[in-house]
């Protein structure tokens, strides 16, 4: 099935991982999941990128991780976000409106 | 905060790196197996769903990698590995190890502990908050050397009355001090003050208080406040003495305060006491013996208050021409007048140890290098498995900055020592001379000195050989040859060599310059024979020895006494010393010549003195005669000139019997003597001598000439002393050699430490020199079998190794040395005694040493290598 891919900036990932782990504590194929499934199938997640982008967020302390046991009894390490992590959401999600909102000007004009 | 969690989580990875290698794996490994579930669920079969899994996933080795790159000690992870890797290569190397820390702790232990007495005497001698609102005012006199001239009482009246500038202006003079009532009484380092000093200076008392303002009327001025030291060393650090009595030149003061440790302004200070403005003190003009320190106020600057003060200085002028004409005022930073004196030498010092440091750091690059040959194949190695050079060459940094970082430990404890040895032999006075000097020691801002040094010395002798050695042409290393790399390493280490051997010959010149300097100063005659005197100051305290008659009496008495000890061949009294700490100056007139206008009047040494000075101190008296007993306070008024006046004043005629004015009386020359010098390093002046019968001081100076070494009769005079009056003590008991040898003392140490350095500068360049021979030599060892074989005689070879190569390096490095050393010469021009431009004999002799050592440090391993057979040498790989 060919879905139209959009391209994903560097910062842009940190803040669905974050976003998606506000949702509630996810492993990490959970959260390549879960960002396909709020885009409806448009943002897809290599894990080359999510690991990397997971671990440097993890040591920034936005994010923490355990151990834990999936619904199907596999042992799996789950993330949750942290404190620190929701206010550091907060900031880029309003980053991301005023550039969004930017774009959107140039746009418009003609 | 983000970068300190990181940090921390490297940290904490860097010890459990198994446990996170293992977390990643198992990570990854069950992503793959969740996908493959997935996979499953859409239909696809075990095998072909775990395949494509695993194909979507990529490498894991990688993956984990990767991960691990990101969750791992990155790092400092590196640096942990670099460290211990340097570490193993230091310990495996031991010869160049402890050769390079034993040299760079020298250079970096003499760096060390001169950074901490600058630091104590230069950067920070004041410990005063807010230091650059403190400024000293001076007045100035028209002419040069004038800058900074003592100030009158009333003239600082007028300026902290008329001048807007500062909070507070206060007032100090030095009081020679005799404390008794205490064990021993002793003579301590007073100074009369306006009330206000402290509040200048910012300084709030650590016991007790402060004085009041008005404690500068006479009878309310009965009070001091201690310093520190004198607390503790006097009066036992006694935490009630704040109330109890001192007995101060015979009079009782109360102790009201007690200074915090550590101020040491005015210099030397031990005692302060209330200046009394008596009337008399208030209006007097003429008498400049008081300096003046102020505070400025918030957002004055010193051209502000300069300004300000010149206007007034104007106006003072105009109302009081006859002392104030051409009076002007100067103001200036505290700092920078404290260090005024020794600045320079210090800083100078300081280029110096800078120097021998680079020196040591060019030849522990050289050592660097001739290791680095060894381990081509080492560094080839690891460069074919794939570490990229920028890796190679932080190894080996590392391993320099372990080397340096080492060589500063040791280094700093050889500071420590050093330091301790300096304070022992500076003599006592320079804790007067020098604020700052007690708290002298390596302290933690040395420490961080050193470290930074050391760091930065690391880097900079690893950095070159490091790059050189991170590029071996990898063919030919690995196949054993003897790589093309050789020639670039040898280029390298030659012009290493160059340089250390061009700095050795700065540094050199100017240890030689400040030789020749310390022998012209000795060469100065001073106009007195400073063999075999002893000198010791007396205060007769006005309070019990009220007029001139009872301070004659005791000098009287003093003198007969002194005469009559058997090792005494004569003695006499003198207000100040030649070439001594003290110095009195005064305007005179001149008969038969035309009172000069204001001024321009004529100044000179003013000397008071009793009869048989001249002979005491073994300076000639030309015309004329001594002062004699018959010299009394009745007779007629008499003074002795030097020639220097005569010869100014009077060129043609006869000075006896022509008149002298001053203090308001007529003065009749009846003898002319030999010049003295009043100050080692000014020119003579035109000097007179009063009979002290006639003029009777309260402080006078004992010289008395002796027959044995003169301190050994201290113990007689000090008793007879004591058995005209117990409480007297004396002070500042000295030989007169050692007056002398004050004035020298600096150039001589100065010659001393620079020769020292420029010894050690010389052995560094002399065994930089010999290893990089050593090597290029044996370079060409088959070469050389080669021809001698060919009937090549040993004389020929030498005269190609020695000269061509070796004394090659030399010529460079001498030529551009010399350049240096030109140019240092014009830079010391300025400071040095006696010293000119271009010391050509001082230039020729040190190039000669240096060209003679290179020389020998060349020869001997050539000789060496001609002496090997030839066959053995053409065998040689």
């Amino acid at each position: 099935m060919t879905k139209p891919k959009a391209e994903l900036l560097q910062g842009t990932l940190d803040m669905l991982i974050l976003k998606s782990l506000s949702l509630g504590p996810l492993h990490g194929y959970g959260i390549i999941q879960r960002i396909r499934q709020l885009s409806d199938e448009l943002l897809e997640v290599e894990q080359g990128s999510l690991y990397p982008a997971v671990y440097r967020i993890e040591q920034r302390g936005w994010i923490s991780s355990r151990w834990g046991v999936t619904e199907t009894g596999r042992r799996a390490k789950f993330y949750r976000l942290t404190k620190a992590g929701s206010k550091q959401l907060e900031t880029e999600e309003e980053s991301w409106d005023r550039l969004a909102l930017a774009i959107a000007k140039v746009r418009k004009a003609v | 905060m983000e970068w300190f969690n990181i940090l921390m989580a490297r940290l904490r990875a860097l010890f459990r790196r198994e446990t996170v290698l293992r977390d990643i794996e198992e990570e990854l490994r069950v992503h793959v197996e969740m996908e493959t579930e997935t996979n499953i669920k859409r239909g696809a079969p075990p095998d072909e769903a775990r395949a494509a899994a695993l194909k979507s996933f990529g490498d894991p080795s990688r993956k984990t990698e990767l991960g691990y790159d990101i969750r791992g000690g990155g790092w400092l992870e590196t640096l942990w590995q670099d460290l211990r890797y340097g570490a193993r290569m230091l310990v495996k190397n031991s010869g160049f190890t402890l050769i390079a820390i034993i040299t760079l702790a020298l250079a970096i232990g003499a760096n060390s502990a001169i950074f901490s007495i600058i630091n104590a005497t230069v950067f920070k001698p004041l410990p005063f908050a807010n230091l650059d609102r403190i400024v000293m005012v001076w007045e100035r006199a028209p002419g040069p050397g004038a800058e900074r001239n003592s100030v009158s009482v009333a003239n600082y009246l007028d300026w902290r009355e008329q001048s807007n500038s500062f909070v507070n202006l206060a007032i100090c003079m030095y009081w020679s001090a005799n404390l008794s009532g205490i064990d021993t009484p002793e003579r301590v380092r007073g100074y009369q003050v306006s009330p206000n000093l402290l509040d200048a200076l910012g300084v709030k008392v650590a016991l007790g208080r402060n004085f009041l303002p008005d404690e500068d009327q006479p009878g309310k001025d009965n009070v001091v406040i201690l310093t520190h030291g004198l607390w503790q060393r006097s009066f036992g650090g006694d935490p009630n003495v704040v109330g109890r009595t001192a007995n101060v030149n015979g009079v009782a003061r109360t102790i009201i305060g007690v200074m915090p440790p550590e101020v040491d302004f005015p210099v030397g200070v031990e005692l302060l006491a209330p200046m009394a403005m008596t009337p008399e003190t208030m209006r007097n003009r003429s008498y400049h013996t008081n300096q003046v320190v102020g505070r400025l106020k918030e957002g004055v600057s010193v051209g502000q208050a300069q300004s300000d003060l010149d206007a007034i200085a104007g106006r003072l002028e105009q109302q009081y021409p006859n002392t104030n004409t051409g009076c002007g005022v100067g103001v200036f930073p505290i700092l920078e007048d404290a260090v005024r004196e020794y600045k320079t030498a210090m800083l100078m010092i300081m280029a110096t140890v800078a120097f021998v440091l680079l020196i040591a750091c060019a030849n522990v690059a050289n050592l660097t290098l001739a290791r680095a040959t060894g381990r081509t194949k080492e560094v080839a190695l690891r460069l074919a498995l794939g570490a990229s050079c920028g890796r190679i060459i932080r190894q080996l940094l590392t391993e320099s900055v372990i080397l340096a970082f080492m060589g500063g430990t040791i280094g700093v404890l050889l500071a420590r020592w050093g330091v301790e040895a300096f304070k022992a032999t500076l003599p006592e006075e320079a804790a007067g001379m020098m604020p700052g000097y007690n708290h002298l020691g390596v302290n933690s801002r040395v420490l961080v000195f050193t470290l930074i040094v050391s760091v930065v010395t690391g880097i900079l002798f690893g950095l070159a050989p490091a790059i050189q050695a991170s590029k071996p042409d990898l063919n030919e290393t690995l196949k054993d040859g003897v790589g093309r790399a050789g020639v670039g390493r040898h280029r390298l280490r030659a012009a290493l060599v160059v340089a250390e051997i061009s700095m050795s010959l700065v540094l050199l010149t100017g240890a030689g310059l400040l030789m020749k300097s310390f022998l012209m100063v000795l060469k100065i005659n001073p106009g007195v024979n400073t063999d075999n005197v002893l000198t010791m100051g007396i205060t007769l305290p006005p309070a019990k020895y009220e007029n001139d008659a009872r301070r004659r009496a005791f000098y009287d008495e003093l003198i007969r006494r002194a005469r009559s000890l058997p090792g005494v061949e004569s003695a006499a009294l003198i207000n100040n010393l030649p070439l001594g700490q003290s110095d009195s100056s005064s305007i005179f007139l001149v008969e038969g010549v035309p009172d000069p206008p204001p001024g321009q009047q004529f100044d000179g040494g003013y000397r008071v003195c009793t009869p048989d000075y001249f002979k005491t101190m073994g300076a000639p008296v030309v015309r004329g005669r001594e002062f004699t007993e018959a010299d009394t306070a009745d007779s007629h008024r008499v003074i002795i000139v030097n020639e220097t006046l005569t010869k100014r004043f009077w060129p043609d005629g006869d000075a006896l019997g022509k008149h002298i004015g001053f203090a308001n009386s007529r003065w009749e020359v009846v003898g002319v003597v030999g010049d003295v010098k009043r100050q080692m390093f000014r020119p003579i002046t035109p000097d007179f001598y009063l009979p002290l019968a006639q003029l009777t001081l309260e402080t006078m100076t004992l010289v008395a000439r002796t027959r044995t070494p003169p301190l050994a009769l201290t113990a007689s005079i000090r008793s007879e002393i004591q058995t005209i009056d117990r409480d007297q003590p004396v002070f500042d008991v000295k030989a007169m050699a050692q007056v002398a040898d004050r004035m020298v003392m600096p150039f001589r140490a100065l010659g001393a430490l620079m020769s020292g350095f420029g010894v050690f500068a010389l052995t560094l360049a002399a065994t930089g020199i010999y290893g990089v021979m050593a090597y290029a030599v044996s370079q060409r060892t088959r070469e050389i079998g080669v021809r001698m074989a060919l009937g090549a005689k040993r004389g020929a070879i030498l005269k190609l190794l020695v000269v061509k190569q070796g004394m090659g390096m030399t010529a460079i490095g001498i030529i551009i040395g010399l350049a240096g050393s030109i140019g240092l010469a014009q830079v010391l021009k300025g400071m040095l005694f006696g010293v000119n431009a271009i010391e050509w004999a001082i230039c020729a002799g040190v190039t000669l040493l240096l060209a003679f050592v290179s020389l020998s440090a060349c020869y001997l391993p050539a000789r060496r290598a001609t002496k090997v057979d030839p066959m053995v040498a053409l065998r040689y790989e």
